[in-house]
């Protein structure tokens, strides 16, 4: 029986300072300095401190080398939370047990196995500041507050003819906020069979997230954009599953083989002040569609204006003109989550060379795409072709009469207002601008040689590796998806996902590497 | 283990000390330093004036050219259609209206009071001035908004819409409060150059609000 104890003390201070001065019109080219600009540069600084102090224990105990018990604890203070209210406690609990150790189990067959139940339960503060509220001023180097129409260059900055100004923030804060808590629960199993050739991981977890701290939006109408609130409430059940196995292996060759296959259920269980659904986008929102939470549902919904359809799902048209009508009311579309994820490494090892690809997928999902609906309205969509360019029936398309029935509709349409030049074009309505997200793509490809020893047994070096790789090398994106890597997204890993803003495509690489170890 | 023990507490109570007793000042840093957290009148009628200017002169002052049949859409462009045809989208007048209650009509309300609280009252007659008229346009284009129990931040996340008939009401009352909020005396004091409209001349002010 061995056991430690730890007791420890954690200060985190985070500071982040940034000193920005932007000259766009140099007098002589070349010359780069603040003195050498024609007009006055824009200049801005912006800091950020975030503190939190903590206190933690852990204790760790094992018995003969087979039964291992870790507990931990932890208490946190936050700068970011309210003062009086700052400070939060969370513990874990790990046990984990290697059966074949134990009982003397191992033979020729089962080499290894162990399983483990893990509870941790983790507290996350706030970002900063969001518990005021502040004036801005409507100044270049506060583009959020600048007073534009959404075109550029067309816009008031402060000051303005020398004139300073300043503007009640859009966010409003937040003195209640509380911290967020996730609660893990996980059931681990590990197997290795044949002496370790084949491999088995498998897991299940039960997370549940409380108190997620969102800037969701509010209507303008209570004189706020949005605020940082203590929004939601969701789970995550999901399973994981890792193979392993050595197919091949004998003194020059070998093949190694891994597998992984990933399935999260996530589903929101509860929203900020008893709404239904709240939006996350943080103010990101693009024509005619939201990234919403909506209770009983998979996080990040597209909240998206549709084409109004019967019962049967044909797009009901205007009577009059034969055009597709929108449907009043915006309609959930689904998740930008997907349904699961795989991915697939095999490596083959021959004397001293070494290749090894990857392949990953997601498969499911949603993505709105700007490029999809830029392309429409441009013609360069290969869907905007359909009938050579001229007048057609909308397909797929029914008139609703004036007692409530449907009839066929039979009333051709201009094609370049269908797609591009309404309100109701296809380039303008969200419904029709959404992509399944599904993809399959070649990872990585490497190819690597490693030196003879008798190379560099004059050198200091222990090894010397050589290696060739490619990233990003194919993809297969699914069959509606002609436009863009579904990886892809414009705003960063936040709550805006599943939203192309015109992205650029993703970068295939290919590179050399040379590596050295001591 | 005794040992262990007799050096446990001692540095246990260390840390709680040393927790107790300074964390609150260390910990006091949450005031964003880039953006300030109080502002006087003078500082928040300049952005008021040119916001509501960027409206009403730009994007609404295109659809009343439009609907007021003044204006159309030329034959080699497209990018007005929507409003020629009448096709206007729910969307359309998005930006405005939320930066006319988020920005201009919470911005006013905070002018009525602070030009009060600091001995400026002509600043509070601006203030209601300006929140009558963006309230008058915004009822005219979309009807019934939200009046009454608008602008209450959280108080009121779902503000219902009134009536514009009660709102037209409302706001005559409004200009009224603002007319005598105006102050003449020996000591008072006039906006200048950061009123872009009327420069402190607070008898145009009440001219325009008597006539409108």
């Amino acid at each position: 029986m061995k056991a430690s104890v730890l007791i420890g003390q954690n200060v985190n201070d985070r500071k982040n300072t940034a000193q920005v001065a932007t000259a766009n019109q140099l007098v002589i080219p070349g010359f780069y300095n603040l003195s050498n600009v024609n007009g006055v540069p824009t200049n801005s600084n912006a800091l950020a401190i975030r503190r939190l102090w903590g206190i933690y224990a852990d204790v760790n105990l094992a018995y003969k080398n087979y039964l291992f018990l870790e507990l931990t604890a932890r208490n946190d203070h936050s700068s970011t939370l309210p003062l009086d209210n700052n400070s939060y406690f969370y513990p874990s609990a790990n046990l984990s047990f290697v059966f074949t150790d134990a009982f003397k189990l191992s033979n020729k067959y089962l080499t290894f196995g162990k399983f483990a139940l893990n509870y941790a339960r983790v507290g996350k503060d706030a970002p900063p500041y969001s518990v005021k509220e502040i004036y801005a001023s409507p100044s270049t180097s506060n583009q959020a507050y600048t007073i534009t129409d959404g075109h550029q260059n067309v816009q008031i900055e402060f000051p303005y003819n020398g004139v300073a100004g300043f503007t009640k923030g859009n966010v409003l804060g937040n003195p209640n906020l509380t911290p967020e808590f996730t609660t893990a629960m996980e059931f681990a199993l590990d197997l290795g069979f044949l002496e370790d050739r084949i491999g088995v991981s498998f897991n299940y977890f039960n997370n549940k997230s409380e108190d997620q701290i969102i800037p969701i939006q509010l209507p303008a109408s209570t004189g706020f954009r949005a605020q940082f609130v203590n929004a939601a409430t969701m789970t995550n059940k999901g399973i994981e599953l890792l193979l392993r196995g050595v197919p091949v292996l004998n003194k020059n060759f070998k093949w190694e083989m891994s597998l992984n296959y990933s399935k999260v259920d996530n589903n929101v269980e509860k929203l900020y002040g008893g709404l239904n659904q709240v939006s996350i986008g943080n103010g990101t929102t693009f024509v005619g569609g939201d990234i919403v939470a909506a209770i009983g549902k998979p996080w990040g919904q597209l909240l998206v204006t549709q084409f109004l359809r019967d019962p049967e799902g044909h797009v009901v048209v205007d009577p009059n003109t034969g055009y597709p009508l929108t449907d009043p009311n915006d309609q959930l579309a689904g998740s930008v989550l997907p349904d699961y994820t795989a991915g697939m490494t095999n490596t083959f090892s021959y004397k001293s060379f070494s290749l090894s690809f990857t392949f990953d997928t997601k498969q499911g999902g949603l993505i709105y795409s700007r490029t999809k609906s830029t392309m429409t309205f441009s013609g360069t969509d290969p869907i905007t072709i359909y009938n050579n360019r001229e007048p057609f029936v909308v397909p797929n398309s029914v008139i609703q009469n004036p007692d409530g029935s449907y009839s066929a509709n039979n009333i051709q349409v201009d094609p370049f207002t269908y797609w591009a030049n309404s309100g109701n074009a296809v380039t303008n309505v969200a419904g029709e601008n959404l992509i399944d997200a599904s993809y399959i793509k070649l990872r990585e490809l490497n190819l690597s040689y490693v030196l003879p020893k008798k190379w560099i047994s004059k050198t200091p070096f222990g090894d010397v590796t050589v290696s060739v790789y490619g990233r990003n090398l194919w993809i297969k994106t699914a069959k509606d998806n002609h436009y863009l890597d579904p990886e892809v997204s414009s705003f960063g890993t936040g709550n805006v996902q599943g939203y192309d803003y015109g992205a650029l495509p993703s970068v295939k690489s290919i590179g050399g590497m040379v590596r050295f170890t001591f | 283990m005794k040992k262990i023990t007799r050096y446990i507490a001692p540095v246990t109570l260390c840390f709680v000390l040393l927790l107790n007793s300074c964390t609150k000042d260390y910990l006091d840093v949450n005031t964003d330093p880039n953006n300030p957290a109080e502002v006087t009148p003078e500082l928040l009628l300049p952005p008021v004036i040119a916001h509501t200017a960027f409206i009403m002169g730009g994007q609404y002052q295109i659809i009343g050219g439009f609907w007021s049949q003044y204006w159309t859409q030329g034959s080699t462009g497209n990018q007005y259609n929507a409003y020629d045809q009448y096709q206007v989208p729910n969307t359309t007048f998005d930006r405005q209206w939320t930066e006319l209650y988020s920005d201009v009509l919470t911005d006013c309300r905070i002018l009525s009071i602070k030009g009060e609280e600091t001995g400026k009252p002509n600043y509070s007659a601006i203030g209601y001035f300006l929140e009558a008229y963006a309230f008058h346009v915004l009822t005219d284009l979309h009807g019934d908004i939200p009046y009454s129990e608008a602008l209450q931040g959280v108080d009121n996340i779902s503000p219902h819409f009134d009536s514009q008939s009660k709102i037209y009401d409302e706001l005559i009352t409004l200009i009224d409060i603002g007319i005598s909020k105006i102050d003449r005396s020996d000591l008072a004091i006039y906006p200048d150059a950061d009123d872009f409209i009327f420069h402190g001349d607070m008898d145009l002010w009440e001219k325009v609000c008597q006539y409108s």
